[in-house]
């Protein structure tokens, strides 16, 4: 029997699989309702790790910012969509200050094997993983060259809210967005980074201000598509309306 | 506030490159584009967005040639405006206005009048959305 094989049916004993996790982190585990001998599990370490999901293929998700993140978006897509037999291995870092989109470069050992998956369908967990960060990262490079920190450390925090926001989206949904741009006014007097989804007939934006009161959401369309316009306090958005008001403009 | 005497377009100098942004192959003008200018102070506390009115033909050309037009211009109907004007969240927030410099008959401003920056953003994508043509920097 392989390592592999091995460590799968191992798995497959939820005793066990305590075992290996360890009782510090958060796990979350779901019975396959299809197949009374699957379950499937994800688990995250303590909060503020980054880590990084690498695939059976080898294929890497960059930009996983948060390892709880990533058990959110196998949970999600556990519920949703099928997934593959095989096992996943999430590593972990521990947060370097700022440079959340940085490649992993010290791997605590200690946290390395925290996640897996037993079923029998074809995945789709990596392709959705894929989209958004497709359409987060012209946001992510694009703050990486602005000169304003606080206002970069404060766009990065939005970010990941809406990396939140759009793991609970199915995939059909979240391929009828384009990539999100991130854009810097070094005006004096009018210091912000507006990160923004542009269509040629509606938009939606988020101002990040020197002044967080001023921080704002909005969005707005033009007269082909209903004249419309909203806004508010960044700190009382709802991300995930936001997010659903412009993929049904796509519809 | 000398709004009668202004035509029915107004152009937008695309100053930063940041103002502009290809989308599903077409050039669309992004929000900052139309954020105002909050270091001048106005007598009525409005921000001004500075503008040139389409009063001709050579406005457009005019337009390019200046500094603030590096990256093209921005043709947005005045129609734009007072619809946006009309619109209950930012209803009266704005008005426009001809304010001839030295040396440009054409200039003026979009105000935006007693509204938060908030509204101001919103508003700015309002009028981004406006926009019915965009000009090349000449040499290009």
């Amino acid at each position: 029997m392989s390592a592999q094989s091995r460590h799968v049916n191992q798995m497959k004993d939820l005793n066990g699989l305590v075992s290996i996790l360890g009782p510090s982190r958060a796990t979350a585990i779901e019975p396959n309702s299809d197949n009374n001998n699957c379950f499937t599990f994800a688990s995250c370490g303590i909060d503020g790790e980054s880590g990084t999901w690498f695939g059976p293929s080898g294929l890497t998700l960059e930009n996983m910012i948060s390892a709880r993140r990533g058990a959110s978006v196998v949970v999600d897509a556990l519920r949703s969509e099928a997934m593959p037999p095989g096992f996943y291995v999430l590593k972990t870092q521990l947060q370097s200050g700022t440079s959340l989109e940085a490649q992993p470069t010290k791997v605590h050992s200690r946290l390395s094997i925290v996640a897996g998956v037993v079923s029998t369908e074809p995945i789709d967990l990596l392709e959705k993983s894929r989209r958004i960060n497709a359409i987060l990262n012209p946001a992510i490079q694009g703050i990486k060259s602005f000169s304003n920190h606080r206002l970069i450390h404060d766009a990065k925090a939005i970010i990941d809210k809406l990396y939140e926001a759009l793991t609970e989206f199915d995939l059909n949904s979240i391929n009828k967005l384009m990539p999100l741009k991130a854009y810097e006014n070094s005006e004096d007097m009018d210091e912000c980074i507006l990160l923004e989804w542009i269509y040629p007939h509606w938009r939606i934006g988020f101002s990040i201000e020197e002044d967080k009161e001023d921080s704002s959401w909005f969005l707005v369309s033009d007269a082909k598509a209903g004249s419309m316009q909203a806004a508010g306090a960044l700190s009382l958005a709802d991300f995930k309306w936001i997010i659903d008001w412009g993929i049904r403009r796509n519809r | 506030m000398e709004t009668n005497n202004c035509s029915d377009n107004c152009v937008r100098g695309i100053r930063k490159p940041e103002w502009i942004e290809r989308v599903e192959e077409r050039e669309i003008v992004t929000s900052l584009a139309f954020i105002p200018d909050y270091n001048i102070v106005r007598n009525d506390r409005g921000y001004e967005t500075s503008v040139n009115w389409q009063d001709n033909d050579r406005v457009i050309e005019f337009t390019l040639k200046q500094p603030t037009s590096q990256h093209g211009a921005a043709l947005l109907p005045r129609k734009a405006i007072d619809e946006a004007n009309k619109l209950p969240m930012s209803r009266d927030c704005l008005a426009y206005e001809r304010k001839i410099l030295n040396g440009n008959p054409y200039h003026g401003n979009i105000v935006f009048l007693k509204c938060s920056r908030s509204i101001v953003k919103m508003i700015a994508g309002t009028l981004a959305l406006g926009v019915i043509q965009i000009f090349q920097p000449q040499g290009k």
